[in-house]
């Protein structure tokens, strides 16, 4: 193989990857679509007005029509593995298809920018609620001190709470819960986010209060 | 549900419709880069594979465009719902 040839197949090689990684971007695009899908079709539960189902129609195209340009992508890319074969036969597999050429992080980069979304969208549908019911926001609060204390416990060196006989081990003064373990520090996470949102809802309270008694004086 | 949670839920999806739509801006610009590569690499090749990889590409920015004009109809058609219940 000559210098020039091994060029050529290197950059064919190049442009296979990143149109498996663009058919991996039209995927995330059909899902997007596919979760506004989801979202008309919840709101528009029980109602047939047209414009609402014109856009369950419009979504659910947009939808299929990101399906077809990930197929597309990946039938150019096909072509073009075909193409470097015959140019250099072996150099390129067809059976490793987007997965494989996808670069693993961004995958997970994106994956995660999806669940933030998704969780910060089911965080404010439930700040909503939570501003017409104080009480189930304060049995959320107690929730996460609870949760709070008991990994505060668990992380506690097991000489400190100890009552036995035996001479308690030195250990390292710990205030805070250890929070290396992802799992906790999530969990831990959650409680914070309860405490804040409790605190929010104590300022909305007092805002309208303010407001009321504005109202009551004019 | 009341409305504000049926306008809640509405908006929402307009958001994700609208982030789609930003993927697809973005897929669109990198699919043209990559065409512009490809092109250049297989210049003037006429193996039917090559060309075939390279007519895909160049009418990818066409439905891509027709897959954004369904999310903006979807997103307008919400919207003009959303105009209506006030």
């Amino acid at each position: 193989m000559t210098a020039s040839v091994a060029e050529v197949v290197a950059q064919l090689l190049h442009v296979r990857e990143r149109l498996a990684a663009a058919a991996i971007t039209a995927t995330r695009a059909q899902a997007d679509a596919e979760e506004a899908h989801g979202r008309y079709a919840e709101a528009a539960s029980g109602s047939d007005h047209p414009q609402l189902q014109q856009a369950l129609a419009d979504i659910s195209t947009a939808s299929e029509k990101a399906a077809r340009l990930a197929r597309l992508l990946t039938e150019a890319r096909t072509r073009f593995t075909a193409y470097i074969n015959k140019i250099a036969p072996g150099s390129a597999q067809d059976s490793d298809v987007s997965e494989a050429e996808m670069p693993s992080g961004e995958r997970l980069l994106s994956e995660a920018e999806r669940r933030g979304r998704k969780a910060d969208m089911i965080w404010r549908k439930q700040l909503q609620k939570a501003e017409d019911t104080e009480s189930t926001l304060k049995q959320v609060e107690d929730g996460g001190k609870a949760v709070l204390s008991y990994f505060r416990q668990q992380q506690s060196p097991p000489g400190a709470t100890s009552t036995g006989t035996t001479a308690p081990k030195p250990a390292p003064a710990q205030e805070r819960p250890q929070i290396d373990n992802p799992v906790t520090a999530a969990i831990v996470a959650t409680g914070a986010i309860a405490v804040a949102a409790k605190s929010t809802w104590d300022h909305i309270k007092k805002r309208r209060e303010r407001k009321k008694a504005d109202d009551d004086q004019a | 549900m009341n409305i504000d949670e049926v306008k809640r839920t509405i908006q929402d999806g307009n958001q994700v419709a609208k982030s789609g739509r930003a993927t697809l801006e973005q897929l669109d610009s990198e699919v043209a880069a990559t065409e512009a590569y490809a092109r250049i690499t297989i210049h003037d090749s006429q193996d039917q594979d090559a060309q075939a990889g390279l007519e895909i590409l160049a009418g990818f920015h066409r439905e891509t465009e027709l897959t954004v004009r369904r999310v903006d109809a979807a997103v307008d058609h919400a919207n003009a719902y959303l105009g209506t219940i006030g």
